[in-house]
């Protein structure tokens, strides 16, 4: 399974209000297009590390715009 | 369009009306600390070193968010962080990430001294343990069913209560020797593990013949939580724990929470006591005291919802796993 198929199980998997796998492409930006606040991009991302098996830096990961810079970040991080 | 840019400001008379602002974007006039909503009270906290507070403002002077550490412990050089707020209209912005950075980057402490930072991090999202976590501290303890769901703003997962894990950063060496209870020695020594090293009594002493216990307590009727804080145990220790538990029924609370102090010879005994009268293990609450502090509880009329309680630690989890298993033992009839 690639990175952003897992992403997109991640992100599904906190069942927020009108996200489906089709909202999430590369493209699509957490703030404006999925809603996503800080209590929203902190979840993912513990869910991420459990996921991957990573270790995430939060201040690194503040300004994270992207589902395509999550994915380059997690590959990063997962030394892909 | 460029993200807005925030100042965090230190109360005063000034500003100190927006506070009150901030709370009602928020929950209304229902938030339960009622200084929040009162100028004066508001800086007469602060005035008698009780509170530290600070106000996140935008360029235009607007209030977006709200961050406090105060005093609620016997232990007068402890801070608890708590009361963070953010106006709604500021959700997707970075000002969350600034008010909470302030517990640990030294603008609330400014100033004082203290034994430590005590800080309640709700279990339904993870934006404050992981904050707590990654800013050093140690989570010692799980409050369960803790607050009512429904009327908490920021309960996302529907359920009837929220759980709340306490995490504590140490910032002084402590003096007083501590007991462990037999029971919980194995789960107490690992969350003592990551602080300041303690003395460690083992020559525990029966319940006492003689004298009163010496407590204080807190009730807070809106969200039907109710805690003892047990500075010492007297002979009438047994009669306390009974009466307590059914006063608690008769009032309608869900979460009784007593925190023994950890300096009592007597803690083992207590404990059992305890134990008999349905309480289990609630983890470390450290300095509580100026000594450390045993949380005990218990959860009445309610089923604690755990598919709900999220928890980042591996800490918090083992305490997790640990209460289910003594309160599984308990409800058996097969706990010690």
């Amino acid at each position: 399974m690639s990175t952003i198929e897992k992403l997109r199980e991640v992100i599904l998997k906190m069942k927020k209000k009108n996200i489906t796998a089709a909202n999430l492409t590369p493209e699509a930006r957490f703030l404006q297009d999925l809603s996503f606040d800080s209590q929203d991009q902190t979840e993912m991302l513990v869910l991420a590390e459990e996921a991957f098996d990573i270790s995430v830096d939060f201040q690194e990961v503040k300004n994270m715009a992207t589902i395509a810079a999550a994915v380059e970040y997690i590959d990063k991080k997962a030394g892909k | 369009m460029s993200d807005p840019v925030f100042r965090l400001v230190p109360i005063d008379r000034a500003n100190a009306a927006l506070v009150g602002d901030v709370f009602r974007t928020a929950y209304g006039d229902a938030f339960p600390v009622a200084y929040v909503y009162q100028a004066d009270a508001l800086l007469a906290e602060i005035t008698q070193g009780r509170l530290a507070a600070a106000l996140a403002l935008t360029e235009e002077n607007r209030a977006a968010g709200y961050v406090s550490m105060f005093k609620n412990a016997p232990n007068h050089h402890l801070w608890e962080a708590g009361n963070l707020v953010v106006v709604p209209d500021y959700k997707q912005t970075d000002v969350s990430s600034l008010l909470f950075a302030a517990y640990f980057n030294g603008v609330l402490s400014a100033g004082t001294t203290s034994d430590g930072l005590m800080g309640e991090a709700v279990c339904c999202h993870y934006f404050t343990q992981v904050g707590n976590i990654k800013a050093g501290a140690s989570d010692v303890a799980l409050e369960l069913d803790q607050l009512d769901g429904p009327s908490f703003n920021g309960n996302r997962t529907g359920s009837a209560r929220v759980s709340c894990v306490l995490g504590f950063l140490e910032n002084s060496a402590p003096t007083s020797p501590i007991y462990l209870p037999t029971n919980y020695a194995p789960i107490l020594a690992k969350l003592l593990q990551p602080l300041q090293p303690r003395i460690v009594l083992h020559d525990a002493a029966p319940l006492p013949t003689t004298g009163a216990t010496q407590r204080e307590e807190r009730y807070y009727h809106s969200v039907q939580t109710w805690k003892f804080f047990v500075h010492s145990i007297g002979a009438d220790w047994p009669d306390f724990a009974a009466e307590i538990v059914a006063e608690a029924k008769r009032r309608g609370v869900v979460s009784l929470q007593i925190i023994l102090n950890m300096a009592c010879p007597q803690l083992d005994a207590a404990v059992q006591t305890l134990k008999s009268n349905g309480f289990f293990f609630g983890g470390l609450a450290p300095r509580w005291f100026g000594s450390d502090g045993l949380l005990m509880q218990q959860v009445l009329g309610q089923q604690t919802e755990y598919e709900h309680i999220k928890l980042y630690s591996a800490t918090a989890k083992e305490i997790l796993a640990w209460i289910q298993a003594e309160r599984s033992a308990m409800s058996t009839g097969t706990g010690t």
